[in-house]
């Protein structure tokens, strides 16, 4: 019995998308509140993020509420940056009990590249341990060892980095997180097709659900940008040539463009069992990329 | 060794600035072989704060200097009671432990601190020094090939590595390796790369209750038998 | 003995005829001439020592004609027999090896008088020698004749030392040309131009002996002294001490400036010399000439000479430029540096001689101190420009206009910091 609508998805043979959308730095929800119901029936699920590259945002568990609220099927991201283990139980009992059963289990970037340099990293538990820690809870007891009153159940996912510089260890954390209990994982960007086959002869050994990550970019200096800040992100030479060769102000169209074309190539070959588009800043354009694909 | 910054000659101004006749107390240890504090520190940071007090308009300071082989044991400080009877506040070059060690030693007379003590770590040429351990009172370098997670990976994460590294370089910090990659290598080379591949658990962070205390002698039973 | 290779070069371009193994037997004067009869030679057996003796070829005599015969066939000492002093071989002085007394109570010989010709260098020695010795004489002390024989030589320096030694040339002297030596009896040699007196000055080795750790108990062990060392001297022993070996230090002084300790010193008093003391000195001097603004200038002893605007300022002394000489600028610490401010100094300025200094990482160590330095007179609201470093093997006119325009940029710092007073009372 499947424990969410994601879930069930998952467990049948269809080919999955997801996005993601980023709260707001602020109260005001509303931009937030038009993203989701832009694509909330277009889309499989939608991640929340949490705190995105370190910077204070409103929750992840907040706007999976109005996710829940507004109809859509909502992913939670938790990352270990901010909490420790009791926090981080905590908020997985709310979330159960709110019926948010679609959890991203993360690490988490790092405090550096946000904007609140001097605050405290947490980082008691990693991606791994938190993994352990949701499934041994659905198993009854918490970290301590304690009887739960109410015991929760998830879709627990987590990220891997197919086209990291230097792929082994990544593989070695991949395999670490489909044993502590990891049934899907959104990939970081993915922008060489040839990487991401090469990762699925791999991958398809175990019996995980892969969603190929798609970024959508918007011009040469914002893919320059991502790989000289944003963690996980590395874009190729080729694909930031090809941006740069279009004229101003088409930079967007060019990113969606390449966006579909790669989201196009992965369904039709079978390469892996989704996408999961991020168009953090730009989410108004993922219906187009769905259309275009 | 523990390793520390000497505070900017500044803030030193503004710290000893209620008092009059300042005591600074260099160390014969850690702070010398790190730079911050020995001998050479003292005298020259006594000089420049003389240059100062000269220049300035309302100068109230005079300077004494000494230099202790260590500060964190009381039978050392013993040497300073003269000295400190005619202090009105001493200026410890000491790291942490010392300042308060030399406080408790001397109770009636603020005790004020030099140096930024950092962290423990090793020179890893003249003039340069790196963290490599956090005391974390739970050593787990017998599963990460002699490389700490704690100190030289930035999360500090134990099942590591994260997606962040780029080109070996940590997302944090592009100037340290990632040290995950580095254990991996060194794992690899050791032909134990299954120590990685293994779960470890979240950390037992109870060893770090603060202050922590370790008892090296026994409770023995002093009984008339034992006499 | 056999003349210097140089001097049969030199010999050579004057366009002298040698004749080998030909020696005279007979001289006869007449019609104002000379007419010497000579025999030609042969190399014969090897004698006691190894050299093969020339041997007269029968038959062979030949004459030749000069008007002058300069006999050139050794050299020996003239001793008066007034002296009354037993003579050797050679007319050399017959001495005791260890006391160097002669024949007669309370006269003493050493050097070319004693071994016949020989270096200038042991000569030297022996005369250092007999002054010990005659001071034990008059002493009535006994020589310390074994202790010299256990006297310790000094290592051969070990090749990762050798390798970083900047090696110098010998600077050879010019010569007068060869025509002009042929026609009259001035020195051949002509002197050294200043520079390059200095520069040959500078190659002095100083013979090791540098530094030591004078105290043991503060040493840390950091390392500092091991790694500073440009020519990797001093060493971890077995026990984990730190040794600088007397014979191997090339007296740069780095590690004395930079222990973190303190505990390295100098060996030699005149190494030691403080800069301290120079300091003392030419602030008193500055005070009591109540000159104004001060500038304190910190040259290297060994290029001081060199250059003529600051040889001349150390010598007279120009308003408001007092020079401290040091031996060699990488001896000079920050310390010292802050010193000169603490007594009343405006400005201060480090002369090195560049690429000139016969020690190595000189400039990287100075640069190290003087940002040091600037950084402090920073934190304590003093113009970092107050410290500048100078060559002194820029021209003579660069540095005198590097002075005046340092003196005028001081001078403009202390208006404006006693302007600065003035608008704060």
């Amino acid at each position: 019995m499947a424990n969410s609508l994601f879930e069930e998805k998952l467990n049948s043979h269809e080919f999955l998308v997801t996005t993601e959308v980023g709260p707001p730095k602020g109260a005001d929800v509303s931009e937030m509140v038009h993203h989701v119901d832009l694509f909330k029936d277009k889309v499989d699920a939608i991640n929340v993020t949490d705190h995105q590259s370190s910077v204070m945002r409103f929750p992840s568990l907040g706007g999976c509420l109005l996710v829940k609220e507004l109809g859509g099927e909502p992913v939670l991201q938790i990352t270990c940056r901010d909490r420790n283990r009791l926090a981080i139980q905590a908020d997985l009992l709310l979330a159960y009990s709110r019926d948010i059963r679609n959890v991203l289990c993360l690490t988490g970037d790092s405090i550096d590249v946000g904007d609140h340099k001097e605050a405290k990293p947490v980082f008691d538990l990693d991606s791994v341990q938190l993994l352990r820690m949701a499934r041994e809870m659905e198993s009854g007891k918490d970290m301590g060892g304690n009887e739960l009153k109410g015991v929760p159940q998830f879709c627990l996912g987590a990220s891997v980095h197919p086209e990291a510089d230097f792929v082994e260890p990544q593989l070695v954390k991949f395999e670490k997180k489909v044993a502590a209990g990891a049934q899907f994982f959104q990939t970081q960007g993915i922008f060489d097709l040839e990487s991401l086959r090469r990762f699925m002869q791999y991958a398809s050994q175990f019996n995980v659900k892969i969603l190929a990550g798609i970024i959508v970019l918007a011009s040469a200096r914002m893919a320059r940008y991502m790989n000289d800040n944003v963690p996980g992100i590395i874009v190729p030479e080729a694909t930031i040539d090809e941006l740069a060769g279009v004229e101003k102000g088409k930079g967007l169209e060019k990113g969606i463009e390449i966006a579909a074309r790669l989201m196009k190539t992965i369904r039709e070959e079978n390469l892996c069992q989704g996408v999961h588009i991020m168009a953090v800043g730009n989410e108004r354009i993922v219906p187009d990329i769905l259309e275009a694909a | 060794m523990i390793v520390a910054e000497q505070k900017p000659v500044e803030e030193l101004r503004r710290i000893i600035t209620p008092y009059e006749r300042i005591l600074l107390l260099g160390c014969g240890t850690c702070m010398t072989v790190c730079g911050a504090g020995g001998e050479h520190e003292v005298s020259f940071l006594h000089s420049a704060l003389r240059v100062a007090e000269a220049r300035s308009s309302d100068g109230v300071h005079s300077f004494s200097e000494y230099t202790v082989k260590r500060q964190c044991d009381f039978e050392f400080l013993d040497l300073l009671v003269d000295k400190v009877n005619e202090a009105d506040a001493i200026l410890s070059l000491g790291c942490g432990i010392g300042v308060q060690v030399v406080a408790e030693r001397f109770p009636d007379i603020p005790v004020l601190p030099g140096v930024n003590t950092s962290f423990m770590g090793m020179a890893k040429e003249w003039g340069v020094w790196d963290e490599r351990c956090a005391a974390c009172g739970d050593c787990r370098l017998a599963e990460t090939a002699g490389i700490c997670p704690i100190t030289r990976c930035t999360k500090g994460i134990l099942n590591g590595p994260c997606a962040g590294a780029k080109n070996g370089k940590c997302e944090a910090n592009k100037d340290m390796d990632c040290a995950w990659i580095l254990i991996y290598k060194r794992l690899e080379k050791l032909q134990q790369l299954e120590k990685m591949r293994r779960y470890y658990p979240p950390r037992n962070f109870r060893v770090i209750p603060r202050p922590r205390r370790i008892v090296k002698k026994a409770d023995v039973d002093l009984g008339e038998d034992n006499g | 003995m056999p003349a210097s290779p140089d001097e049969i070069e030199q010999a050579l371009e004057e366009g002298v005829e040698t004749m080998f193994l030909v020696a005279p037997t007979k001289m006869r004067r007449g019609n104002g001439r000379l007419s010497v009869t000579c025999v030609r030679m042969e190399l014969g057996e090897a004698d006691t020592g190894g050299r093969r003796r020339p041997v007269p070829i029968e038959d062979s005599e030949f004459n030749m004609e000069f008007d002058a015969l300069v006999t050139a066939i050794g050299q020996a000492p003239q001793v008066s027999e007034d002296f009354r002093l037993r003579l050797g071989r050679g007319s050399t002085i017959q001495v005791d090896p260890i006391t160097l007394t002669t024949n007669r109570a309370g006269v003493f010989a050493g050097g070319d008088a004693v071994t016949g010709p020989a270096t200038v260098t042991q000569a030297l020695a022996s005369g250092r020698q007999a002054a010990f010795r005659i001071d034990d004489y008059l002493r009535h002390r006994y020589p310390l004749g074994d202790k010299e024989a256990e006297k310790t030589l000094s290592g051969e320096l070990l090749p990762k030392t050798i390798e970083v030694i900047r090696k110098i040339e010998r600077l050879e002297p010019p010569l007068l040309s060869p025509e002009t030596r042929t026609k009259e009896f001035k020195a051949v040699e002509l002197i050294y131009d200043w520079e390059s007196a200095v520069d040959e000055a500078r190659r002095c080795l100083r013979c090791g002996m540098g530094a030591e750790i004078l105290f043991q108990d503060k040493c840390a062990t950091c390392l500092t002294c091991l790694r500073v060392c440009p020519y990797h001297v001093p060493y971890l022993d077995d026990g984990g001490t730190i040794q600088i070996p007397a014979d191997q230090c090339q007296a740069c002084g780095i590690c004395v400036a930079e222990c973190p300790a303190k505990a390295i010193a100098l060996r030699k008093p005149y190494d030691r010399r403080h800069i301290d003391e120079e300091l003392e000195h030419a602030l008193k001097s500055a005070a009591e000439a109540k000159s104004k603004p001060l500038i304190v200038g910190f040259c290297c002893q060994y290029g001081l000479f060199g250059t003529g605007a600051l040889a001349s300022l150390w010598r007279e002394g120009k308003a408001g430029i007092w020079i401290v000489p040091v031996l060699c600028v990488a001896k000079l610490e920050e310390g010292h540096v802050l010193r000169a401010f603490e007594m009343g100094a405006e400005g201060v300025f480090i002369a090195g001689c560049g690429e000139q200094c016969s020690r190595e990482n000189t400039a990287f160590w100075v640069l190290q101190r003087v940002e040091k330095v600037r950084r402090t007179l920073f934190q304590i609201g003093l113009e970092p420009e107050r410290v500048q470093t100078f060559n002194l093997r820029a021209g003579e006119k660069d540095t005198a206009k590097a002075l005046d325009d340092f003196t005028e940029q001081i001078g403009g710092l202390c208006l404006a910091s006693v302007i600065k007073q003035e608008v704060k009372s």
